[in-house]
């Protein structure tokens, strides 16, 4: 199978950066020269990894490269730092990964590669810290993606309050970044509006969201989330697994799932081994 | 969790290789479940596991197509993945000795750059299709080295009565020859080594042999696990539904890792 490792210097992270991308894999019986020259284009995963995590954690962690193997599908995996994949013009030089992500990375990826940039054949999904990135593009680009998962990291009310004790010094600093709580509800970090405003248009992309029941987040961010999706009448498919915390385990299965649930039911692509 | 991709050069391949290397080092989800993960100190020393990857692989294989990082994370055990290239993981007649490298130098410079243990009891190996017959290979011709070795829908047999029969890649020509002149039964068959192996009066490796029923290797798994258990081989048996695929391999190398006499956390050496 395929899987590359770009690293290159861009522009609104002021810095080299990292990509893993994994492409549609040769069926051994296809010949070589007309599999790479067949002209298709491929659909998309964008594919956002957690807090403390890089470029390598899905490939390394979850059989991701198995699952799109067998659906011809691209997965592009950045590195985001613990960023929350939102803008931080004050952090040194800037780093920015909202347009890294819209204006440079997405780009990159449909014209250097056999990539569909179709609303129909791209998909967002995140775990955790990923989950909200994933939220946050799904509802501020709306016209991107035709589908978002939402793993381990519901949006939530910014109102509510926010973690206490480890992360409480994060909180603090998303806050500070966005000059404070209206500054921040103003923000795209504000993903909870967002979905109530646009909940009836139709124009949000297919939501499939999920926690473990022994998350951390389950009962802060998860269950109230579900609770307002029902009062919004917001179409989204919402996935609870019992006894699952914070963990590969379950972002394995979850990815699965979403997969699934996107319309990825395929298990004839690339090669068995 | 941390993984290191090695590359070094080696004696016995004539060149440069590639190793990727999984350390049960501490990470972020100590933060959340109480795992006792800690960097070894002094004489201390991680319990290790070699894994091989199967035809057309490389070392990245196991990395990518399973969740080997966690399970080692779970068990506290360090995991190294060697490149076989199509070798069968046999000395090549006037090319890379394979063999010589996974058996002997890269253990030895695995123990010398990372704190793995280099105690029989600590050390086991791996492997799938070709590299489940490199697993048995190793303990059976080194039992001395390795106390447990894995196959997962080995090749285990590839010349004589219950061989495979017409395997879709070429395994035998490289290492072999084209009429096998190169092949010697007590050095190159996994019955003949387990025979020879037999002869001498030392401790015998536990051995896993575990393969899907639906799988091509199926017929010839049950014949060499046959004769195995028959010459009185420590050997454990599981089979399930499941052909010759990743998702056969991710289930039973955590049912195999289970099935390892691990130590609790790290050893002293």
């Amino acid at each position: 199978m395929a899987l590359l490792h770009f690293n290159f210097e861009s522009q609104y992270l002021n810095g080299n950066t990292d990509i893993s991308v994994i492409l549609p894999e040769r069926p051994r019986k296809v010949d070589a020269a007309d599999f790479y020259s067949n002209g298709k284009r491929y659909k998309v995963l964008w594919l956002l990894h957690g807090t403390y995590g890089d470029h390598t954690d899905w490939v390394r962690r979850t059989n991701i490269e198995t699952y799109a193997c067998e659906n011809d599908l691209i997965v592009v995996m950045p590195s985001a730092l613990n960023s929350d994949y939102a803008s931080w013009p004050k952090f040194a030089c800037g780093y920015d990964m909202e347009r890294y992500l819209v204006d440079e990375l997405m780009p990159l990826v449909y014209h250097w590669l056999p990539a569909s940039d179709k609303r129909e054949d791209n998909f967002i999904a995140g775990l955790s810290m990923g989950a909200q990135g994933a939220a946050r593009y799904a509802v501020w680009y709306p016209e991107k993606f035709a589908g978002v998962a939402i793993l381990s990291g519901s949006p939530h009310d910014w109102r509510r309050g926010n973690l206490k004790g480890a992360f409480a010094a994060r909180t603090q600093n998303q806050l500070d970044a966005e000059g404070g709580l209206e500054g921040l509800l103003h923000s795209h970090r504000n993903v909870w509006d967002r979905i109530d405003a646009l909940a009836k248009t139709g124009t949000l992309p297919r939501m499939y969201v999920a926690s473990g029941t022994a998350d951390f987040l389950f009962q802060d961010w998860y269950v109230p989330f579900k609770n307002h999706a029902k009062e919004i009448g917001l179409d989204a498919t919402f996935e609870e697994l019992e006894g699952y915390g914070h963990e590969w385990r379950f972002w394995d299965i979850t990815i699965q799932r979403a997969l699934h649930c996107f319309g990825f039911q395929s298990r004839d692509g690339g090669n068995a081994f | 969790m941390s993984l290191f991709t090695c590359q070094l050069f080696s004696k016995a391949l004539d060149g440069n290789f590639t190793v990727q290397v999984i350390l049960p080092l501490p990470e972020s989800s100590d933060l959340f479940r109480s795992t006792p993960s800690v960097f070894p100190k002094g004489n201390q020393k991680f319990q290790v596991l070699y894994l091989l990857h199967g035809g057309y692989g490389d070392c990245s294989d196991w990395q990518r197509y399973t969740r080997i990082e966690t399970y080692a994370k779970d068990h506290n055990l360090a995991v190294v993945m060697p490149s076989g290239a199509n070798s069968l993981y046999t000395n090549i007649p006037h090319g890379p000795r394979y063999y010589d490298f996974y058996t002997r130098e890269l253990p030895e410079m695995m123990q010398s750059i990372f704190p793995i243990s280099g105690k029989r009891e600590h050390t086991f190996i791996a492997g799938l299709s070709m590299g489940g017959f490199g697993a048995f290979q190793a303990a059976l011709r080194n039992p001395e080295r390795f106390a447990a070795a894995i196959s997962l829908s080995g090749g285990l047999r590839l010349v004589g009565e219950g061989a495979m029969k017409k395997p879709s890649l070429d395994l035998l020509t490289l290492p072999y020859g084209k009429e096998l002149e190169h092949f010697v039964y007590e050095e190159n068959d996994i019955l003949g080594m387990a025979e020879a192996l037999k002869r001498q009066n030392v401790p015998l490796p536990k051995l896993y042999d575990a393969c899907g029923t639906e799988d091509f290797t199926y017929p010839m798994n049950c014949f060499v696990r046959d004769k195995l258990l028959e010459m009185g081989f420590d050997l454990t048996w599981e089979e399930g539904p499941g052909i010759h695929h990743w998702d056969f391999w991710d289930t039973y190398i955590q049912k195999a890792i289970c099935w390892l006499p691990l130590a609790e956390g790290l050893v002293e050496e």
